[in-house]
């Protein structure tokens, strides 16, 4: 890419969790190239992500990471404006990766270094484009989903965030991978949940609670809604009757449908569970996103963080909004998850303000 | 020759910047510093101090461990970042390396490291005219284990478990310590000077964490 007089192109580098992300950014919001390495194979073993071999991860491969993200957006380091690196949250071990060697980087080549909060790029990441400029109208409502947060923002303009309301326990995407491992679906749970239930799943199959829907405030809660299901595995595992309306029906002997049941049965069930789980979830987050911005009279939603690649939730809240003629906005399905982009492209409105 | 050696293995963590073997800067990190977001900072102010620009430094010495995990990943993170902007090299350098050319006089040395859960790192050289050759391969385990091949024998204990374990040390009868048990960035960036041909980049350089993370020893 030819360098044009006073743009800024900023490196990002995002090391808080699991994945090793590096990305180019011109002006905050042309994405030149976004390189993600996922751990998921070497932590499947362990059925999630364990601090200090992610870490270690991290640093074998960070430096081939960058390399490649220079590569693909035709950048050389000299032309770099800033490094932008996740300060917060994170895992310690994977965090200071990240920090250490964009410290680094920024020394050697004497241009600045920005930290950037990892919440705020997620919610940032709705502006990030591979082509048209996005126009995203203040004041918003922000839904922030992934794997370690569920909370809910409102904002009245660039870098202005108002936290409405977050989690008392588990975030979404946590109970996605906590639900998906008792069902044996495998880490990360969210992708595998959501594909499962893209079949002819039945997401009502199986009644399940809907935690905090009705409570006056703005937080959620999703633990009890893992333990419900827990308790589904548990019936299911000492032989006792399943709550579910055909294998539990006349037709079926309750004290049978377990034990007895057949490969294809169990997969049947295993799919409404799964289902039904995700439904209550996308239930919980659709209705007090929607609930907060009536309340403040929003009519902007934004969604960000890994969750907010999830196809029900993505549908439903897209309908329900559409419905009272709000605008929703989602990143790309490639900004969805951790990535260095949204840090890059923070970090140019840091450099800049 | 332009030499930035760092040293986050242990505490006290620093880095030093030598001209070849002479010592031009050397700065410890305070103990209430993060030294992720303070080892960039200080050495951004010494260069400035020493008039020393980035382009400057020819090559990095990295203290490469065993050591604190935190502490390894973040000097080799931030020597990575340093080398590859500037497409340098770095010298790895082992801990037990440093300590031992800290050591005076030549013998047995054994030089042992904090570990948690009450163990140490240690390895133990035969010293003999600055060169050094190994008499018992490195390894984590608890003090008594690690020396009890070197009992009734002279032998001088060096690094941070002389005064982590000095109780224990003295109850199985050592009482020869080294005078320096601090890993000096100094001492490393001159061990790399003398090694230079054993600089590697910064995609094959690697902490030495000698132990693996617990989680992986019982998933085993």
């Amino acid at each position: 890419m030819e360098k044009k007089d006073g743009q800024k192109i900023i490196l990002g580098i995002e090391t808080s969790c699991d994945d090793t992300c590096a990305s180019v950014v011109v002006e905050g919001e042309k994405v030149l190239s976004n390189i993600i390495s996922s751990q998921i194979k070497s932590l499947e073993k362990y059925g999630g992500v364990v601090p200090e071999v992610a870490a270690r991860d991290h640093i074998k491969i960070i430096p081939f990471v960058v390399k490649e993200a220079l590569q693909e957006a035709g950048i050389k380091q000299e032309d770099l404006t800033a490094i932008a690196v996740t300060k917060l949250p994170g895992l310690t071990p994977s965090l200071v990766v990240g920090q250490s060697f964009a410290s680094g980087l920024a020394e050697s080549l004497d241009i600045p270094l920005l930290e950037i909060n990892h919440l705020e790029a997620h919610i940032y990441a709705n502006y990030l484009t591979r082509g048209e400029k996005k126009k995203i109208e203040y004041p918003y409502v922000a839904l922030l989903v992934s794997g370690r947060h569920s909370e809910l923002w409102v904002s009245n303009g660039p870098r202005d965030y108002k936290l409405l309301g977050r989690t008392r326990d588990d975030a979404a995407g946590e109970a996605f991978d906590k639900v998906a491992r008792m069902l044996d679906l495998g880490f990360p749970g969210g992708p595998a949940i959501d594909k499962l239930s893209q079949t002819d799943a039945d997401p009502e199959a199986i009644d399940l609670p809907r935690p905090m829907i009705d409570s006056e405030d703005y937080d959620f809660s999703f633990s009890g809604l893992k333990t419900a299901v827990k308790a589904e595995v548990d019936k299911y595992e000492k032989g006792e009757a399943v709550n579910h309306p055909i294998l539990n029906s006349k037709n079926h002997d309750p004290k049978s449908v377990h034990k007895d049941l057949s490969d294809s049965m169990k997969e049947f069930w295993v799919k409404d569970l799964a289902a039904s789980f995700q439904e209550a979830v996308v239930d919980v987050l659709v209705y007090k996103t929607i609930d907060a911005a009536q309340m403040l009279g929003i009519d902007t939603i934004t969604v960000g963080g890994g969750v907010a690649a999830n196809t029900r939730l993505r549908d439903k809240l897209i309908r329900e909004a559409h419905n009272l003629d709000y605008d929703v906005f989602f990143p790309d399905f490639e900004f969805c998850l951790d990535n260095g982009a949204m840090i890059a492209g923070l970090g140019y409105h840091v450099l800049t303000k | 020759m332009i030499n930035l050696a760092i040293q986050t293995a242990e505490q006290t963590e620093g880095f030093a910047i030598l001209e070849d073997e002479k010592v031009l800067a050397e700065v410890y990190m305070e103990e209430h510093e993060r030294t992720s977001e303070a080892l960039g900072k200080q050495i951004n102010k010494v260069f400035k101090n020493l008039k020393v620009t980035p382009d400057d430094v020819d090559f990095l010495t990295l203290v490469t461990g065993p050591g604190s995990f935190t502490g390894l990943k973040v000097g080799a993170a931030y020597a990575k970042g340093f080398a590859f902007g500037g497409d340098i090299k770095i010298v790895p350098v082992a801990s037990f390396e440093v300590l031992a050319e800290q050591v005076e006089q030549d013998g047995i040395v054994a030089t042992c490291l904090f570990a948690r859960n009450l163990r140490a790192y240690c390895i133990i050289y035969n010293k003999s005219d600055k060169s050094l050759n190994i008499l018992q391969e490195p390894s984590v385990d608890t003090i008594d284990n690690l020396l009890k091949d070197y009992k009734s024998k002279d032998i001088i204990i060096a690094g941070s478990a002389v005064t982590e374990y000095s109780a224990e040390l003295k109850e199985l009868g050592f009482n020869n310590f080294a005078k320096e048990n601090i890993m000096k960035p100094s001492s490393a960036g001159i061990i790399g000077f003398r090694k230079l041909e054993s600089a590697v980049d910064a995609f094959e350089i690697q902490p030495y964490y000698l132990a693996e993370p617990g989680i992986t020893l019982k998933k085993k």
